[in-house]
């Protein structure tokens, strides 16, 4: 497995948004939708590295580190390459905690403008379901 | 689930005042509406009776407050039969959007936070926009003629 700069995530990995509630996709036309990826009221919007790894290990980490420990089946997840973010004039912070995780920070202050970064990165997020 | 029901006497949706909403009182208790509109009210109501916790999306969320129900409601009456209805989603802050996608980067989305004013971005293929207008009567021109930009 390649080791993971813990300091900072390069454009070209792939991160992964893990999606909880049904309303955040469309199985109809195969897409994630722009809520998904709006940031919590903290500011932040959780997601994990998912670079090299099988599908298994992105669907075990999912199961492990989101769905149980909130006690709500994982439904899907959004996988999106990190350039997308950043080319948004984002910020993407690992934290490692728990291991792979980040989270997308720098979000505008402005409602709008979050929304409509958050359609962009819709847009070219992968939508996987489980 | 459906909680709405019709109203005896008229040809009305009537939304059952067994959940607890202050402001407006239950969007004026009836409304006339036809089919699609209908499937909008209970897609309303069902998201209030997931989204009204904090952390319903298990990852902190605000719980969807009264008001941005109501509005979106109000809004959804008011618009015309020339649009379609649009997906009504819960957003982490607590607002109620709604979103029209026709296809790959076309796309416009609105939200409601029970404060009179209407977030919204579009994406209309390699143009965009986003900003923000007063919700009160009737709805903003800039919205309408966003929505005639994907469904002219």
């Amino acid at each position: 497995m390649t080791a993971l700069n813990l300091e900072q995530v390069s454009p070209e990995e792939t991160l992964t948004r893990y999606i909880l509630h049904i309303n955040h996709f469309s199985s109809l036309y195969r897409r994630v939708k722009y809520v998904v990826f709006m940031p919590a009221p903290n500011g932040e919007t959780s997601v994990f590295r998912i670079s090299h790894l099988s599908d298994n290990e992105i669907w075990g980490i999912g199961d492990r580190e989101v769905a149980q420990k909130r006690s709500r089946p994982l439904l899907g997840r959004a996988d999106i390459a990190a350039f997308h973010i950043l080319s948004n004039k984002l910020k993407i912070a690992p934290d490692n905690n728990p291991p792979r995780h980040a989270n997308i920070i720098g979000w505008p202050r402005e409602k709008s403008e979050q929304k409509l970064i958050a359609m962009e990165l819709a847009e070219n997020a992968q939508l996987h379901l489980k | 689930m459906s909680v709405a029901v019709q109203c005896i006497d008229c040809p009305s949706f009537y939304v059952p005042c067994n959940m607890e909403y202050s402001k407006k009182e239950i969007w004026k208790t009836t409304v006339t509406i036809g089919r699609p509109i209908e499937e909008a009210v209970e897609s309303l109501l069902e998201l209030y009776k997931e989204c009204s916790k904090p952390n319903w999306d298990g990852y902190g969320a605000n719980p969807v407050s009264n008001d941005s129900i109501s509005e979106a409601l109000d809004f959804i009456q008011l618009l015309p039969s020339s649009f379609p209805i649009p997906q009504i989603l819960a957003e982490p802050s607590g607002e109620i959007g709604l979103e029209w996608y026709k296809g790959k980067r076309l796309a416009f989305a609105i939200s409601f936070s029970g404060k009179n004013m209407i977030a919204y971005a579009g994406i209309f293929g390699s143009n965009k926009t986003h900003g923000t207008e007063y919700f009160s009567d009737s709805i903003p021109t800039k919205i309408i003629e966003n929505l005639r930009r994907l469904y002219p």
